[in-house]
């Protein structure tokens, strides 16, 4: 008899959840009518167009924005549902997260987010960054004086009540994909409303530049979100027609050894796109991912020990530190050849690397800088931005 | 077989095994270098690469001779503290030393970057350098640490658990900076608990070898002392040892090979644990006089076996050297553990 009663149940709770679903059908198909009829209140609208990690869909009176995993399976990781301010929540949007737009209060967790909002005019809104240290920003910094700006912690740990009690509008941060992981989810569950990006495995530099969209549609900021963008795709497009031309590409290797392991990134990704637009020839160019390899020294001996250049080592300031992090580097001719440049030539007061907070944003000086090391000839009055030349000193 | 004659050709097979794997883990590597160029670098003529010669003698002669002293010298620390607390599970971390050396790393990588020491200053400490330094100044501390109490406090159970509960305690300060700290100095400190054999170049080897020979060469002259030891102090005291005298020798002998090795290659697991027993079983021998030059030969052969899997031939991903290390020895001393049921009996 139990047994029965309990068939019972579940074929009624079968039903009745099958009613639910057609009920969100329903709804959804509203949705998209009532799109072609009503006029949008958005005048400007924002077009993913490099980017494949996340849309923006426009409906009449909201805006829905997904994120979607780096990799090609694109699985749908968070998805938003943007309203005007003082709008009831539409029924069937249970999985999103509703925010109600112009966000006013904002915590970034990465410092890329830092120079998103600076283009955007939009620092003012900032009440809490991860770390102190990483920021380069005057105005930023000028707040973390007067008090305005607080510091909750990377990631990974942070600092949850604090961001309770700041309660912004919105945190932004980053992950790989994985929200439980990436340590998103648990601030979800306290009801802080996360936007996460994962725009470090795009595999373009503008890609990644585009994630100021993503930024911008949760102030609302469309228009200037589109004119920022369009000056640095013309920008950009501009100095890669510049070296379209050029024969002679040097070659090139990145990073360093570390902890025994050679990181460099895969031959898909936004920095082998960006040594291909300056001109280069980056030698693991035909390799295949768009994260980071794992080498070894010898395997990146090999391959490399004959290039021309050498860039993006760690921290190093000059050509000595290339010795202590490893006295076989003076075996690449790059060392010998002092051929070794390096994307921390604006550092702040504690080592915080402007490359990394206005450095996407900007990707078209960061592309004149790198031209300016390939094929000096080509950009003969650009001054350096972000890269310098490491000198004997 | 007469005992002493079977042991003898054990020992000879073992020695041409290790040079066997030596040269092996020489001729094979993540880059694919053909053996007949390899042969031609080794006795010394160029090869058809420049970048081959740089790599057979900057990077894997370096390696392979590092590997072969690690393997050896933890085995020997393993053994002598094993004798020292007559139990078998003793390591070379017992005393505490590996974990006052991690102490030492941990603080100078971990701290700086919780403390707000400037990122630059932090690249430089996290380099191989400042972790080397690091790393042989905790292990030292510690070490001098233990020689002080070993002369005050005569019981080797006391020290053992002193050893290990020092241990814990520098773990728990581990935690602590651990929890602190940015996420790049937690990569630094986590890289460098990987152990490296790779990260040794000449100049770091002018510096271990000597220190490591004296170790192993003090840890040698003791073996009388040793054995005699392996009775119980009352019987070694019988016998004209002068307790005190061997006791200080053991730590530092041990401390200076265990602290050595963690300095330059990071911690490195199981080695020393696992070898003494190995050969122990191997051989059926208790005798030090022919334990030391066994447990280094077999040492240095399984290290040298553990880099060579490490580097996956054929393969262009490469292991923590840790992996394969306690992958290897983990088994070991199961399969020592429950193959020998009364493996107290060999210590008492």
């Amino acid at each position: 008899m139990i047994k029965k009663g309990m068939y019972r149940i579940i074929i009624i709770g079968c039903i009745a959840l099958s009613f639910c679903s057609c009920n969100k059908q329903e709804t959804e198909s509203n949705v998209s009518s009532n799109k072609a009829s009503v006029q949008s209140i958005y005048k400007n609208k924002l077009k993913v167009e490099y980017s494949k990690s996340f849309e923006i869909e426009y409906l009449d009176s909201s805006k829905i924005v997904r994120v979607f995993t780096p990799d090609d399976n694109r699985n749908l990781i968070f998805q938003y549902l943007l309203l005007p301010k003082g709008a009831i929540t539409p029924d069937g949007y249970d999985d999103f997260q509703i925010i109600h737009t112009p966000v006013n209060s904002v915590i970034t967790l990465s410092t890329l987010y830092i120079g998103f909002l600076e283009k955007l005019n939009l620092l003012n809104k900032l009440v809490a960054v991860d770390n102190f240290k990483y920021i380069n920003s005057p105005i930023v910094r000028q707040q973390i004086k007067e008090g305005k700006v607080t510091e909750v912690g990377p990631t990974t740990k942070v600092n949850i009540e604090k961001v309770i009690e700041l309660n912004p509008d919105i945190l932004f941060t980053y992950g790989n994909g994985n929200p439980k992981l990436d340590g998103q989810l648990k601030l979800i569950q306290t009801g802080i409303k996360v936007a996460s990006s994962t725009s470090h495995f795009e595999n373009t530099p503008l890609a990644r530049a585009e994630w100021i969209k993503f930024i911008a549609v949760f102030f609302d900021k469309e228009k200037e979100a589109n004119k920022v963008f369009n000056k640095l795709v013309n920008n950009y497009n501009k100095l890669v027609n510049l070296t379209k031309g050029v024969k002679d590409k040097p070659t090139v290797f990145t990073q360093a050894i570390y902890g025994g392991i050679w990181f460099t990134p895969g031959g898909k990704s936004y920095v082998a796109t960006q040594l291909k637009d300056a001109g280069a020839d980056y030698l693991w160019k035909d390799d295949s991912t768009t994260g980071s390899l794992h080498l070894t020294y010898e395997q990146v001996y090999e391959k490399a020990y004959n290039a021309d250049i050498w860039i993006h080592v760690h921290l190093w300031d000059k050509l000595s530190d290339a010795l202590e992090n490893d006295s076989r580097n003076s075996k690449f001719e790059a060392y010998k050849t002092k051929n070794i440049f390096n994307y921390n030539a604006s550092l702040n007061e504690f080592g915080g690397n402007e490359y990394f907070e206005t450095g996407v944003i900007n990707t078209d000086v960061v592309l004149a800088d790198l031209i300016k090391i390939f094929h000096p000839d080509l950009l003969p009055n650009h001054k350096f931005k972000y890269y310098k030349k490491l000198l004997d000193e | 077989m007469p005992k002493s004659k079977r042991t003898k050709y054990i020992v000879i097979l073992l020695g041409i095994l290790l040079c066997v794997s030596f040269i092996f883990d020489i001729f094979l590597g993540s880059v694919h270098i053909p053996p007949s160029e390899i042969l031609n670098i080794l006795v010394g003529n160029p090869s058809s690469k420049t970048s081959w010669t740089t790599i057979v003698t900057e990077f894997r002669i370096p390696k392979a001779i590092t590997a072969l002293l690690a393997g050896s010298a933890l085995s020997v620390c393993g053994l002598l503290m094993q004798t020292f607390f007559r139990n078998p599970l003793a390591g070379p971390f017992v005393l505490g030393i590996t974990s006052g050396a991690s102490l030492g790393v941990a603080i100078v990588i971990l701290t700086a970057g919780a403390v707000g020491i400037d990122i630059i200053l932090l690249n430089k400490l996290t380099g191989k350098i400042g972790t080397t330094v690091a790393a042989g100044a905790g292990a030292g501390v510690v070490l001098l640490l233990i020689a002080i109490v070993a002369r005050k406090i005569t019981s080797n159970v006391t020290l053992l658990i002193l050893g290990l509960m020092l241990g814990h305690l520098i773990g728990a300060f581990e935690s602590i900076l651990k929890f602190f700290s940015t996420a790049e100095s937690l990569q630094g400190y986590v890289f460098w608990g990987l152990g490296n054999f790779g990260g040794v170049v000449w100049n770091d080897l002018f510096v271990m070898i000597p220190l490591i020979v004296t170790g192993l060469i003090l840890s040698f002259l003791i073996s009388k002392q040793l054995n005699a030891m392996l009775l119980g102090d009352n019987y070694a005291t019988n016998m004209g040892v002068n307790i005190k005298l061997v006791r200080l020798l053991i730590i530092i002998g041990g401390g200076i090979l265990g602290g050595v090795i963690t300095a330059f290659c990071g911690p490195i697991a199981f080695l020393g644990i696992a070898v003494p027993h190995l050969t122990r079983n191997l051989l059926n021998e208790s005798d030090h006089k022919i334990l030391i030059p066994a447990v280094c030969i077999v040492g240095g052969l399984l290290a040298l076996i553990c880099d060579i899997i490490s580097q996956l031939p054929g393969n262009d991903q490469t292991l923590p050297i840790n992996a394969v290390t306690s992958l290897i020895g983990a088994p070991v001393v199961i399969w020592i553990i429950i193959s020998q049921r009364n493996l107290k009996a060999s210590f008492t």
